[in-house]
């Protein structure tokens, strides 16, 4: 409980604000259709702009505020922007402002819509948006996190091929400059470019890459760790430190660390408070603590009567009497008591903190143990992350990594005393090292690694570490996971219950038996991101939010947590397994009773996906069928791309591809399993 | 009271020799057998006190001066008891054993067997009034040393303590004891009870422990396949301990507070003005009105009165009616209802796709093929299933509901097999939904061959870091204390700790927590402690090849000031400012004039120009202002910024810039641009330099100025602009 409490202070108060300026690029190539059956690249823009607007709105915080600016136009209404529009000024979003873009994109004739607003094209200077960003920037407070993304098609606007020599670069380089900030300061600034269309060539090469101008002013702009949607998430959601650490090696020789949490639980929307129906006036809560006993009378009273609406009032008059004139209002006002051995023990509020304190701040380490010995399923804290923090003392980045090469190379965790604040619960932990590389564990520890696997094939498993990483690259950090590890009164000892399990189930399963399991389970294996599932309970929420803001349903509410067997062509994957698995098990009786519930929902799915499907994929054929009758490249990019992440493992990743690749991937994935294969 | 029907709880009688023959020393702590034999009771009772464990004691002693008669007139010599009545183990008790009970120092006829017969009188007479317990105990705490029993009264004691069915075990007897003590470890193995030496129970016993819990398991269904449903027993397997001590709020005298709510509306209709009917009614039932406070805000009930759920889009409030949110979207639940809630197959995934950093909280749980048909198909399934995807490393990932009513979740099922048992598991974690996931980018630690990595470990610091792991392996006992959960938590022991020396010596409380709170310190601590006395050249290698620098910094306290308490300030200042310019017709320099709030007077007749001059040419007078000036910046940027701070921006940067003209005026500069370049690069100014760099009114002193400037007027112009 402690532990959780102040990771919510982001959601708290008015500290940390964030600030986002969307600059759009509104030249004209902007409003053309580059590629046939895609949208004009300023409506993807916009498109992205306002997912991004509906999220932060959606969100429990109110600390994002964000502001959009149209560059390129022939208006100039605001001061020191010209020729630019400000379509939304920085501030919290509402209703309002997500209603105004949202009405721009779904305008039918666009141009016409963006230049009612903006008075016609017009050149603009880039220089002179930025310098009015930062302008905003420094006028507002709390600054903790300051950025500008821009969206352009334009590879070049600085108009020459050495653009390095043009001021007109070195003024928007100026500009970026000053709104990244030379980073003595406690504020994170950024500019970002989105190069749009989104799946446009990226160059790879460091050579390549800096010959292009908006490589010079954002180094992450042909990243592909993830897509636009979330490289914009990251710039307005970056999230700090929830705490600076000094770790103690031994005697004087101490480094910094800063903890971040990797996963926090996102909360439901809050709701608490309440309105009343019919006038819409606020409803207030008047809080406090009373005796037990007064409660209960006070309870009492009104059970015997009967519940009618006066007898309800007069309860809440007594209620309110009852806590403005005998009710604590401040539980630190009130005394901790517990009973034990006979004796009544009452605390007051320095002795109860005094009894719990600990005054052991930071990380001291302990000792090395083998990385093995650290079972990080039953941690007791959250994951989180440290990173070296050379601003308090210098050297630290070098110790760390030291650190983190031979822990990770030799496989061995760190176990160390933790105490995050001197309020908080004193715990051990482990840091395990984590480093992308598997090749430089060293051999010696190479078989050993803890997995419990049947037959150990340490290559193997490195392997398939080593393709994890591809699929979650956007989560995966290099360094020390802090691993909470457990008193003995937070785990709980199996091995009673595995004795009981050892002399009650005697018969091993055969051979055979397994093999059948294995069928079902490999057909079944499919790669896996925290990305996939989305909360449904949250999407929902914000679902209903959005249709009542908005009038439109921005964001679906679907349940992302199906079963399998719910999906047609999943099950239908499976089918001769599922039957083999009630055969060898012999389970027909069980299943007869189930069988008629499920089928009858998957037929109704199944019909929904064929009316769906697309004309040339009627008729039945299975994937082999049609790569033999050389029909593949009749199917359009996104659906290859699905049947390659459903079927052939590939990652995510992989929609990077181009559409022959994809068709290349599947080909070859169906040549290596000769079993695999799939309806269409 | 009526004899239960079940059991009762066990009875335990513990028995503590105090005779002379106590007095022996022991070789391992230099305390005597008798302080052993307390502390080790102290331990038996603190322990089942702190684990409010319903077992029942009561505690005697023998080899004293004194007698015991019990009601039934019998007289047991030299036998003194605590309480003839058995309870749960109180602090009564440890006064008792600690505090009340005296050694007797005097050469008395040993009393062994008028002790142990007296014990098993008084369990006789607990168990006809308390039949069927649990467990009968008798604990003797001797070092045997003072016993000469004749054959035919150790055959009496064997016939009385089998007869009363009690457990005999004997504390204090040293191993391999000598005549006498090994008459006394004859009788405990004709008992079949168990001898232990006080070191032995010292290490068993060195722990407060927590309550039971309970085992909290829970059978689901697990859905593979349409029909399929496989048989599975969740069982808790780590959780984050939360209050390990129930404490209840309380007023002063210990009677408990509970929270009381009160939903209402505060309108700002007056009450009986009528146009409410319920408020009507209150104000005109005479037993209301006696209620209403006198200045109290007008409530209304809310209770039967339908509200509607506030929800935030962004700053925009959007009302939504609960009744709708109901029937439309279930209340956002997506649980089907089944009883029991759901365990469904999703897919399966590769173990190595479960990265440690998706897991959330304690949320472990052993999964088990449920045994209720052991050889049913089902069970078989089960168990081939978790081989299947052990040998093929892959996880299953599912749809959980712990209940009917409960939001869906996502879990990942994890195959293992236990090394002792060879019995195959799976372990269940919860997995986080995307949006629970945090973006987090940091600095990289792997480069490419042609990329500058300037934080590059040399050789030799990877080498001392070997040394480093080399030196501070955990043995492994260590390991499993510390590591695999064997360590109680020190939280627990502290509490423990604190409340019994509270009850128990009230006066030295707060010095034996520090204490004992050291001492858990240095328990853990323990292994590095060894290697850091051991192998400290290898420390001082370490600071030699990392060179690290602590940075000092000034530490810089929030203040929380109101709104409304600025508001005053300002108009306190500006109240000031009147009087002064009305005393002498400075009005220019008006702003400036707060600086006389610090200086008192407000009779002066000086304007602050010729005080900021006069103070400048006296020796060290321009740092002393400058230095002051940025004190009285540092105030202000520690308030929670808000509008009216911005007034008080205004006001400083009218002084700062009386300042420099003042310094133009008598031709110094060095001291004030060191002031701007704090103001600048310093982060505790930073609201104000932000508003200093927006208004760029405030520059360098540049060399066109003042010409021992090394400002070149350019780079002043452009200061803000960096």
């Amino acid at each position: 409980m402690d532990e959780t409490r102040y990771e919510d202070d982001d959601f708290e108060g008015t500290a940390n604000k964030k600030y986002t300026f969307f600059v759009i690029d509104g030249n004209p190539a902007m409003f053309e259709t580059t590629k046939e059956g895609e949208v004009p690249e300023f409506q993807a823009a916009l498109k992205l702009v306002l997912d991004e607007m509906v999220r932060v709105c959606c969100s429990r915080s109110l600390n994002n505020h964000i502001g959009i600016i149209v560059t390129g136009t022939k208006n100039s209404e605001t001061e020191g922007l010209e020729n630019s529009t400000l379509l939304v000024p920085m501030g919290v979003l509402g209703q309002e402002e997500v209603n105004t873009i949202k009405e721009i994109r779904e305008d039918e004739d666009l141009p016409s819509a963006v230049s009612n607003l903006t008075g016609g094209h017009h050149e603009s200077d880039l220089s002179n948006v930025l310098n009015y960003c930062k302008r905003v920037f420094a006028s507002c407070p709390n600054t903790r996190h300051q950025s500008v993304i821009y969206l352009t098609n334009n590879r070049n606007p600085f108009g020459r091929d050495d653009f390095w020599e043009s001021s007109y670069f070195k003024r928007t380089k100026t500009a970026v400059t000053k709104i990244i900030g030379l980073g003595h300061r406690k504020t994170l600034g950024e500019f970002s470019v989105i190069i749009l269309p989104e799946d446009e060539y990226k160059p790879t090469s460091k050579e390549e890459k800096s010959k292009e101008p908006w490589y010079q002013l954002d180094t992450e702009v042909f990243s592909t760790e993830c897509d636009a949607a979330a490289r914009i998430r990251q710039k307005i959601t970056a999230q700090r430190s929830h705490a600076s650490l000094t770790v103690n090696i031994g005697p004087g020789v101490n480094f910094d660390v800063s903890v971040f949490s990797m996963v926090m639980e996102a909360k439901p929307l809050d709701h608490s408070q309440k309105y009343t129906f019919d006038t819409e006036e606020k409803i207030v809560k008047t809080a406090g603590y009373v005796s037990k006993k007064a409660k209960s009378e006070l309870e009492g009273a009104g059970n015997d009567d009967d519940e009618t609406p006066i007898d309800e009032t007069q309860k809440t008059l007594q209620r309110c009497k009852l806590l403005q004139e005998e009710a604590v209002r401040n539980r630190r006002d009130l005394k901790k008591s517990i009973v034990l051995g006979g004796e009544k023990i009452i605390l007051d509020g320095e002795q109860y903190e005094f009894m719990n304190e600990v005054d052991s701040k930071g990380v001291d380490v302990i000792g090395f143990v083998p990385m093995n010995r650290v079972d990080r399923e039953v941690s007791v804290v959250s994951s989180k992350i440290i990173q070296p923090n050379d601003q308090t003392t210098l050297g630290s980045t070098n110790m760390y990594r030291a650190l983190l090469d031979r822990c990770w190379a030799r496989q061995q965790a760190i176990v160390c005393k933790y105490q995050s604040r001197s309020k908080q619960k004193m715990r051990i932990v482990a840091l395990v090292p984590f480093k992308k590389d598997m090749t430089l564990i060293e051999p010696s520890s190479f078989g050993d690694d803890g997995e419990e696997i049947e037959d150990k094939k340490p290559d193997l498993l490195h392997l398939e570490q080593q393709r994890a990483q591809v699929d979650s690259s956007e989560w995966l950090h290099e360094g020390f996971m802090l691993v909470g590890l457990p008193f003995r009164e937070e785990i709980r000892d199996d091995f009673k219950r595995f004795e009981e399990q050892q002399t009650i189930l005697t018969s091993p399963p055969t051979e055979g038996q397994i093999d059948t399991m294995k069928q079902f389970v490999k057909k079944l294996t499919m790669s896996y991101n925290p990305s996939f599932y989305e909360n449904p309970r949250l999407l929902s929420e914000r679902s209903a939010l959005c249709l009542e803001a908005t009038g439109e349903e921005l964001i679906e509410r679907k349940d992302t947590l199906e079963p399998y067997y719910q999906i047609a062509n999943r099950l239908q994957r499976v089918g001769p397994q599922i039957e083999k698995i009630v055969e060898t098990f012999g389970l027909t009786d069980e299943v007869k009773e189930e069988k008629v519930k499920p089928k009858a929902e998957s037929r109704k799915r199944k019909q929904a996906e064929e009316s769906g499907s697309q004309p040339n994929a009627k008729k039945v054929m299975t994937i082999r069928e049609c790569i033999a009758a050389d029909q593949m490249s009749k199917f359009k990019k996104t659906e290859l791309l699905e049947m390659a992440m459903e079927h052939c493992e590939a990652p995510k990743s992989a929609n990077r591809k181009t559409k022959d690749d994809l068709i290349e991937l599947i080909e070859n994935y169906l040549d290596e399993n000769p079993t695999t294969t799939w309806n269409i | 009271m009526p004899p239960k029907k079940k059991s009762s709880p066990g009875a335990t009688v513990i028995l503590i020799d105090a005779g002379s023959n106590m007095s022996e020393k022991s070789s391992d702590n230099g305390k005597t057998d008798f302080e052993n034999a307390l502390s080790t009771a102290d331990w038996i009772v603190s322990r089942k006190l702190f684990s409010e464990d319903p077992e029942l004691f009561s505690i005697m002693s023998y080899n004293i001066g004194s007698d015991y008669t019990s009601e039934s007139g019998k007289i047991f010599k030299g036998v003194a008891v605590h309480s003839e009545e058995f309870a749960p183990a109180k602090f009564d008790h440890l006064k008792f054993i600690t505090t009340e009970l005296q050694q007797n120092t005097e050469n008395t006829e040993p009393n062994f067997f008028q002790g142990v017969l007296a014990a098993v009188h008084l369990l006789k007479e607990h168990v006809i009034e308390n039949p069927n317990p649990s467990g009968i105990t008798l604990i003797v705490l001797t070092n045997g040393m003072n016993e000469n029993i004749r054959q035919e009264n150790i055959d009496l004691l064997v016939d009385a303590i089998t007869d009363c069915q009690a457990d005999l075990m004997i504390i204090g007897i040293k191993e391999n004891p000598e005549y006498p003590a090994s008459r006394l470890a004859e009788l405990v193995e004709t008992l079949e009870g168990r001898t232990y030496t006080f070191q032995n129970v010292a290490s068993m016993l060195s722990n407060y422990q927590a309550r039971q819990k309970s085992e909290r398991k829970f059978n689901k269904m697990w859905d593979i396949a349409p029909g399929i449903r496989l048989p599975v027993t969740f069982a808790l397997k780590s959780e984050k301990s939360s209050a390990l001590l129930k404490f209840k709020n309380a007023d002063s005298e210990g009677n408990e507070m509970v929270r009381l709510e009160q939903m209402h509306v505060e309108t700002q209709n007056p009450v009986d003005t009528g146009h409410d009917v319920k408020s009507e009614d209150i104000s005109t039932a005479d037993s209301a009105s006696k209620f209403l406070p006198k200045n109290a805000k007008n409530y209304k009930a809310v209770e039967n009165i339908k509200t509607m759920h506030g929800y935030n889009f962004g700053k925009s409030v959007i009302m939504m009616d609960p009744e709708y949110l109901k029937e439309k979207y279930n209340d956002h639940n997506f649980n089907e209802g089944q009883t029991g809630g759901v365990l469904k197959l999703i897919q399966f995934t590769k173990k190595a796709n479960i990265l440690d950093s998706y897991l959330a909280d304690a949320s472990a749980k052993t999964v088990l093929p449920s045994l209720n048909s052991p050889t049913s198909g089902a069970t078989k399934a089960t168990v081939a299933l978790i081989e299947a995807m052990l040998s093929l490393r892959v996880a299953a990932i599912c749809r959980y509901t712990f209940h009917a009513k409960s939001h869906v979740q996502i879990v990942a099922l994890l195959p293992h097999r236990d090394e002792d048992t060879g019995v195959v598991y799976l372990r269940s974690v919860k997995l986080p939904f995307s949006d629970d996931m945090r973006t987090l980018k940091f600095p990289k630690f792997s480069f490419d061959e042609d990329e500058v990595d300037s934080n590059k470990p040399t050789v030799a610091q990877l080498s001392v870091v070997d040394d480093l792991i080399d030196c501070m392996q955990l043995e492994e006992t260590v390991i499993s204390s510390l590591v695999e959960g064997g360590m109680s938590d020190p939280k627990l022991q502290m509490q423990c700790h604190f409340l019994k020396s509270l009850v128990l010596h009230p006066n030295d409380t707060m010095e034996n927590r520090s204490i004992r709170t050291n001492e858990i310190l240095d328990i853990i601590m323990a292994p590095k402690r060894k290697v850091e006395t051991e192998s400290s050249g290898m420390f001082q290698k370490l600071n030699r090849e990392f060179n690290l620098q602590p940075i000092q910094k000034t530490k810089r306290e929030r203040v929380t000031v109101e709104p409304e308490d600025i508001q005053t300030m300002i108009s306190e200042w500006a109240d000031k400012k009147l009087k002064m310019s009305s005393q002498d017709d400075e009005s220019e320099e008006g702003p400036s004039q707060k600086k006389k709030k610090f200086n008192t007077s407000g009779t002066k007749k000086i304007s602050r120009r010729e005080e900021v001059r006069m103070e400048i040419v006296e020796t060290d007078g321009a740092s002393h202002v400058c230095s002051k000036m940025l004190e009285m910046i540092s105030n202000t940027c520690k308030f929670q910024p808000n509008g009216s701070i911005t007034g008080f921006f205004q006001l400083l940067i009218n002084e700062l810039n009386l300042i420099r003209s003042v310094f133009v005026e008598t031709s110094r500069c060095d001291e004030f641009n060191e002031l701007l370049k704090k103001l600048k690069e310093e982060e505790d100014f930073e609201p104000f330099a932000a508003v200093l760099a927006e208004e760029k009114s405030c520059n360098p002193i540049s060399s066109t100025e003042v010409s021992t400037s090394d400002i070149s007027y350019s780079d002043a112009a452009e200061f803000w602009e960096e």
